[in-house]
Order: structure tokens, then sequence, then C-alpha cells
């Protein structure tokens, strides 16, 4: 009977402790996390500009980063450098987000062209099957088609170092 | 006489007119809506997918009316958007294991709470 004056107090730490815990382990998960990581890249509706090969089948077999820009996108002309830096080492392709092929072709005719291969999604409806929040984001794929990480955001030169030697590993 | 007959008219249009408009929404229009204030705007986090106006909600909106108009159900479109944007864009955590402790948790809270007013209550009995 004495004992259940304690139950407060006894229920005060366990929730502290659970709280504290739940925070310091915050820090440790990434910003925006996607329900994508660890599953098969989706089948999506888009196509290279000749309209000869569908994403799906470009990507089939090959470790692959993928990256969705658009010409009108501020960040996305931050982090091209980046992509530019590692495009002879990686597989690097392009999702062009609701852009014309006219921008496009000036985008990268002034900052210089990454990409194996660009893919169009004119509308914006296909970039919704890849839990798409906005402009500029990051995928990274093994060979088995899985996406092993999502970078939402422009990325830098440490991020892309530290994520991009995983799709050959694995 | 006529006069105030095509007054009363007039002014009858002008209170009423709105829920004409009002009518002319359509079924998929209303489910979207209903849907829509469930979700969450994963890019203004803090507002629902229909209050919101960034881009991806309209996009998100338009995709959610495209597939009730194809006959889809809301179960169905809930899991298509949860698939690709997690438990997240739920204003309504679903019941699961992964969120058992925050379903339980009130339930809980209410039975210690319950047990310690009980045992207060006939502490204070005895003591009278």
């Amino acid at each position: 009977m004495k004992l259940i004056k304690y139950i407060p107090l006894a229920l005060f730490i366990i929730m502290a402790v659970f709280f504290y815990s739940k925070i310091k382990h915050q820090n440790k998960l990434e910003p925006l996390s996607s329900a994508l990581i660890d599953k098969e890249f989706p089948k999506l509706d888009i196509y290279n500009l000749s309209k000869n090969q569908s994403i799906n089948n470009y990507i089939k077999g090959k470790p692959v980063i993928i990256n969705i820009f658009a010409s009108w996108c501020a960040p996305c002309r931050i982090e091209h450098e980046v992509l530019e830096n590692y495009s002879e080492k990686y597989d690097i392709i392009g999702i062009a987000y609701k852009d014309s092929e006219e921008n496009i072709e000036k985008f990268l005719e002034e900052l210089g062209d990454p990409f194996d291969n660009i893919f169009f999604d004119f509308l914006g409806k296909e970039s919704i099957n890849l839990g798409l929040y906005g402009v500029p984001e990051t995928f990274f794929l093994n060979k088995n088609g899985k996406i092993l990480y999502k970078h939402v955001g422009p990325i830098n030169k440490e991020d892309f170092e530290k994520l991009a030697p995983m799709i050959l590993k694995q | 006489m006529i006069k105030n007959f095509f007054k009363n008219i007039l002014i009858s249009y002008f209170l009423f007119q709105n829920f004409c408009f009002s009518n002319d929404i359509y079924p998929e229009e209303k489910k979207m809506r209903a849907l829509a204030s469930e979700l969450r705007c994963v890019v203004c986090q803090n507002q629902s997918l229909l209050e919101s106006d960034s881009e991806l909600a309209a996009d998100l909106k338009s995709l959610i009316l495209e597939m009730f108009q194809e006959g889809k159900t809301k179960k169905e479109i809930k899991n298509f958007l949860v698939e690709r944007y997690g438990e997240f864009i739920l204003f309504r955590p679903s019941l699961n294991v992964n969120n058992l402790a925050l379903w339980l948790a009130p339930v809980f809270s209410l039975l210690i709470v319950s047990l310690l007013a009980y045992r207060k209550l006939n502490f204070d009995k005895r003591k009278n």
C-alpha cells in the first residue's frame, strides 16, 4: 500500500528515460526518410526524349544514381557541380521534373551534362510514385534495382562521397 | 408591389446563390476533399493536404481525384500514398505493432489514474 504513492514518481522516471532515449535516437535519423528505402524501384511511365526507352528498362541490372531535377530549380544548380564531378565514376541518370526539353537543353549547355540518360516527367505525376517531396532529390539504387537511399534537397560532395560507394557494394 | 417583388427576388438570389454552387460539386470531388482533409501535406507539414496551396499538394489532390474517378476506394488510395510517403502522411496513424504504444498509452494512463483514484477514495472512506 505504501508503495503505491511512488507510482507517479516511477512513471515520471520511466517517461523521462523513454523520451530522452527517443530524442537521442532522433539525432541518428535522417532528416527526411523515405517509405521506399529497401524496396524495389517502382514502375514508372516515363521515357527518354526519343521515347525508345523507359526508365525501368534502362536501370535494369546496373547500380545507378537517379537525380530528379529541373531547370527552374535554384538548388539543382548548386548540386549540379557535384554530379558533374562524379559522372565518370557512376552511372547517373536524370529525371527532368515538370520541365520542357528546350529549357533542359539550355540548362545542361550552361552547366554541363553529368547524365548518362535523361527521362522526362512532364506533368510531375510519375514522380509521386517515388514519394517526391520536391526537387532536387537523389536516389541510390543497387544493381538489383533496390532503393538503398534517398537524399532530399541538394546533395553536397561529402554526402555524395559517403553514399555513392554503397550502390557498388550491395 | 411589383417593385417589392423584384427586390425580394434579387435579395433571395444573392442570399442563396452559393447554395446552388455548393450542390455542383461532383461526388468524387467531395470524396477527394474528405480524404485530403485526413492527410498531411508533406511540404507544409502543419497543414492538411486540403488546406495546403503547395504545388505537390495540388498534384496529390488531382491524383486522388483521378483515382476516385477511376473507381478506386478510399482505402486503396490511402494505401497507395502510405506506400510512397509512409504513415507520416496520415493524420490518424493506423493501428499496428509499431504504433501500438501510441494507441495504448491513453488507455494505460487512464487505468493507472483510475486505480490511484479508487485507492485514494477507499482510503478516505476508511478514514471517515
